[in-house]
């Protein structure tokens, strides 16, 4: 279940009213656990599995910690274990065939990768750094739901325990602007999803098959996955956001327009911003530093850091997936980065014309870092690449990706200006209003009566099941 | 817990509400899904898929080669006639499931070193005496023979007097006579050899070519590719083959292992959990409870089971499968790598085994042709429920869970991308059974066996295929070869039928595997 399946669209109206019923802060908590374990269940019981592993190991380190001031040393320890799980249930077949090794593993987890499971794992292990630092007490509800919060359980945020946990603690009150706001983000989510779902069927024959693809093809192919792969995850986020909000909750943006960074430091405070800063703060930032207490010499310490840039960008590649090139996408990124810094040495571009090509540049490189990103192996890389230098006609029907490419680019520069200027005054007429949330209610109506009516057309030609569709981040 | 501001009334009523919220949304998102009217009491259905077709109307999606005659696919095949023997009944009425494996004649080489399984299957048949041949060659292979000159009833198989599912014929090739070996295992294993027969013979006659043609089906089921050669080299050689078709679906069978590690999952692990791991269970007391609103609400159909996964047109569409996809070692397509499909394990050893195979049809002197499998699947088919459930079971059971229609497909083109690449770069003739034969459910059994109108049009497909290859070899003399058995005489199929005591083999071969088990386990 995704947040735009029609299971999820029918439960959530009950979800709200009944959340809302409730007079205690515990009962809501209750409410929301149960709901978000079902949530995960709904696919593969086994979803279950790793995340109460999780929250029982942790929460019973808490205890520890509490009672026998267990230190950094016991944090480690726990930490190592939260990675031996992730490595195991989502790296295991890397691992097995990068170092020809056997990992046995029973029936049930054959080929399963947990919903989620790079994201909650995240969450803890950003939660026992930060609790095991202040020596706090840990509610077991707050805890429980620190992770298995619904609108943030398979897709991030990514959050910190400061951010979220105190959320828990009092009861929410209805507020209709928060059902506005809620329902407004929402609709903004519902739009992105419902866009970047025929991109993924136009492009997707291209990208199985790329070495029988022209260049046009493969070009329209690259540009459709720019466009598909924003829409997609900032979609969902912008769903899950919507959802904390109607239940009262807020949750730290994700994405802020990233075709608009200047560099590729700001690239990274605008996508996906909160696995960037949880990879800069329990990451880079302790590399780094063991680093330069190591190495003396400014000219040894520029090559070691960027050493240290492409190891954690190789981190954050592996972080998408179990395969190497999802490691080489990251590395690619590490190049972009530490080149760039090395290039500009930290200037600024001063004319208009220098930013529109820094820009540019910025967007080309992380364009052809998506070839690394969503090709199925390193073979279809190359021969991605090989199709951008082989003539060949393309179908019609994959200009629609321009127009995908477009559309994006709006969305993002009324992001980019409404966060910068005062529009985002005139915005305001929007989310905060009864006005505004019957013309939201009014376009979230439509949307969905086209998802219904290009559902229902699929379900004609291919059956059931073919109503829904994916969500791209579901396999990281 | 303070439960509620307005106290249990507006509890209950809220429950209340909410129950029939999910009741009626379900139902309406069961209808919409389900492909059902929306705003009828009685379920009807909103899209209506075309109607199978009967087998009858099969032959318009065969091609015809312009130099054929459509009448030569409907024409009905000579029918072999033997007698049912007493003994063979008997036997088989006292082994009533072990399909026929009561009457097996069985490989002296296997009998003397069985592996436990073996020992556990034919310990398991209910008889005094067991059937044997002496080995070819030593080894055991082929694992069994079956009975010559026998009407296997109540199954359709009838022997000839070598025991194969094909027309009488004598070692002694006759003049003008050219002859086609089959190999392969329970996919050939039935009356595709006659159909095939016939149609080369009416072309024959309709051409005027002064040849008459015979074909030796040496398939059985369960063979292996080891076994199939061992057939071929000692069983159909004697007869002086002209060509030789081989055909091995089974090896298409036990690709999963394959597909899992292509997947990424890695080595090492068994299979995952059909469909139950994927939904929640329905409680019997719930399913029975739903059958009787079945006709009036599609959730209730969903939830009595009996409609799972089955839309309102009476398909049964792929299920929800967890992402597996394949990372596969070589791109299907026109530029098949095949020095990159050698270096791949899996398709290594395809390609190993076709290069044998070649080698010993070569010394044979006979004409070999290799032919692409057909696994009945394709993306987006949809079976009828009822009639395809057997279908439906196998493709989206633990067969080849938790793999979907498309995967399977495109573990098939490699598989079958290193079978045609190798026949060009060998110039073997391919048969391409699975880019030429129907995809038609009505057709299959099962994803590898075809009922018999899918075996008339699969051995159309090798006519169509071997004949302009026959007509040039016939032009220039090639054929037919004097390749036959001298003397006439079968030298390994006319050894007398061995018997051996049921109950003294179980006791020493159990004891000769127990010993060795000791001395395995011996420090």
């Amino acid at each position: 279940m995704i947040y735009s399946n029609y299971n999820f669209l029918l439960l959530l109206p009950p979800l709200v009213v009944w959340f809302y019923t409730m007079r205690s802060a515990r009962a809501q908590n209750v409410l929301l656990l149960a709901i978000s374990a079902i949530f995960l269940a709904w696919t593969n019981v086994w979803n279950l599995f790793p995340v109460f592993t999780l929250l029982t190991v942790v929460y019973g380190w808490f205890r520890l910690d509490a009672r026998y001031k267990l230190g950094w040393r016991g944090a480690s320890l726990i930490i190592g274990v939260l990675v031996a799980q992730l490595s195991y249930l989502k790296y295991r077949g890397f691992i097995s065939d990068t170092f020809a090794l056997t990992l046995p593993a029973p029936a049930a987890l054959a080929l399963f990768v947990p919903l989620g499971i790079s994201f909650y794992t995240f969450e803890a292990i950003s939660a026992v750094k930060d609790l095991s630092r202040r020596r706090e007490r840990v509610p077991a509800m707050s805890w429980g739901l620190f992770i298995m919060f619904l609108p943030h359980l398979i897709a991030g945020p990514i959050v910190r325990w400061r951010l979220l946990a105190p959320q828990f603690r009092h009861a929410k009150r209805f507020q209709t602007r928060n059902l506005q706001v809620g329902l407004h983000l929402f609709t903004i989510g519902f739009l992105k999803k419902l866009a970047a779902d025929p991109i993924g069927q136009l492009i997707d024959p291209v990208w199985s098959a790329p070495h029988l693809a022209g260049w046009r093809a493969v070009t329209l192919a690259l540009l459709g996955f720019y466009a598909q792969l924003y829409l997609d995850f900032s979609g969902y986020t912008d769903m899950g956001r919507g959802i904390a909000r109607m239940l009262g909750f807020r949750l730290p943006i994700n994405f802020r327009a990233p075709f608009f960074a200047r560099n590729p430091s700001d690239f990274y405070e605008r996508w996906h911003v909160s696995l960037s800063r949880w990879i800069r703060t329990f990451v880079y930032d302790n590399l780094a530093v063991s680093v330069f207490r190591r190495v003396r010499g400014r000219k040894a310490q520029s090559w070691a850091l960027f050493g240290v840039v492409l190891v954690v960008m190789a981190i954050f590649g592996l972080w998408h997936g179990s395969a190497w090139h999802f490691v080489l996408f990251g590395v690619a990124q590490g190049l972009v980065i530490a080149g760039w810094a090395a290039f500009t040495k930290g200037r600024k571009p001063r004319s208009a014309t220098g930013r529109i090509a820094s820009l540019l540049l910025l967007q080309l490189t992380w364009l052809l870092s998506l070839i690394l990103f969503r090709a199925d192996n390193l073979t279809s890389v190359g021969q991605f690449l090989g199709g951008l230098a082989r003539p060949g006609r393309s179908d019609p029907a994959l200009l629609w990706c321009l127009v995908a490419v477009a559309a994006t680019l709006l969305v993002q520069a009324v992001d980019y200006f409404v966060r910068r200027r005062s529009v985002a005054t005139s915005l305001r007429f929007v989310r905060g209003t009864a006005a505004g949330a019957l013309v939201t209610a009014v376009v979230f109506a439509g949307a969905l009566a086209v998802k219904m009516s290009v559902d229902a057309d699929r379900i004609a030609s291919a059956g059931q099941n073919a109503a829904g569709g994916s969500f791209i981040y579901f396999h990281f | 817990m303070k439960p509620d501001r307005a106290g249990p009334q507006r509890l209950v009523a809220l429950g209340i509400a909410t129950v029939l919220w999910f009741a009626a949304g379900g139902e309406l998102l069961s209808r919409f899904e389900g492909g059902w009217r929306i705003a009828t009491l009685k379920l009807e259905p909103r899209a209506v898929a075309p109607a199978p077709r009967s087998p009858d109307e099969a032959a318009p999606e065969i091609t015809f080669a312009a130099w054929t005659d459509p009448a030569w696919f409907h024409a009905s095949p000579a029918h072999l006639e033997k007698s049912s023997d007493p003994e063979l009944v008997a036997r088989t009425v006292a082994n009533p499931t072990s399909q026929q494996q009561e009457n097996y004649l069985w490989n002296s080489a296997l009998l003397e070193h069985p592996n436990p399984a073996q020992v556990e299957l034919i310990r398991g048949l209910k008889e005094k005496q067991l059937f044997s041949f002496p080995s070819y060659d030593g080894s055991p292979h082929p694992p069994f023979r079956l009975y010559p000159d026998r009407d296997f009833r109540p199954t359709n198989w009838i022997t000839n007097h070598w025991g194969w599912l094909s027309a009488d014929m004598t070692v002694r090739k006759p003049s003008r006579t050219i002859r086609v070996g089959i190999i392969g295992d329970s996919t050939s294993h039935n009356f595709y050899g006659f159909y095939l027969q016939s149609f080369l013979n009416a072309w024959a006659q309709a051409r005027g070519l002064e040849y008459r043609f015979e074909v030796a089906n040496g398939a059985r089921q369960g063979l292996g590719f080891e076994d199939g050669l061992a057939v071929l080299k000692y069983e159909l050689a004697p007869m002086g083959l002209d060509y030789v078709v081989e055909y091995f679906a089974p090896s298409f069978s036990l690709t999963r292992q394959t597909m899992v590690q292509l997947s990424g999952a890695g080595s090492g692990i068994e299979a995952g959990a059909p469909a139950a791991s994927s939904h929640f269970p329905i409680p019997a007391s719930v399913q029975r409870a739903a059958a009787g609103l079945a006709p009036y609400s599609a959730l209730a159909r969903e939830l009595s089971g009996a409609a799972a996964k089955q839309v309102s047109n009476g398909l049964l569409s792929e299920p929800a499968k967890p992402h597996a996809k394949l990372r596969l070692p070589v791109n299907p397509g026109a530029d098949f790598d095949l020095l990159r499909a050698r270096r791949d394990p899996y398709l290594g050893r395809i390609a190993g085994q076709l290069d044998t195979f070649q080698a010993v049809a070569r010394t044979l002197h006979a004409t070999p042709f290799v032919a692409t499998e057909r696994v009945c699947v394709w993306p987006g088919m949809q079976l009828r429920g009822g009639a395809d459930d057997r279908l439906f079971q196998i493709l989206n059971g633990p067969h080849f869970w938790p793999f979907s229609y498309e995967a399977i497909r495109e573990m098939l083109a490699i598989h079958n991308g290193t079978i045609a690449a190798w026949a060009k770069a060998n110039r073997v003739g391919v048969v391409d059974i699975d880019g030429e034969l129907p995809r038609r459910t009505e057709n299959c059994v099962d994803p590898w066996h075809d009922n018999a109108e899918g075996q008339r049009m699969r051995a159309w497909i090798i006519f169509q295929t071997i004949a302009p290859q026959i007509l040039k070899d016939i032009e220039s003399h090639q054929v037919p070869r004097d390749n036959a058995e001298p003397e006439g005489i079968h030298p390994y199929l006319e050894k007398p039928i061995g018997r051996i005591d049921a109950a003294e083999w179980a006791a020493r071969v159990s004891g000769k595997l127990k010993a060795e088990v000791q001395a395995r386990n011996a420090p």
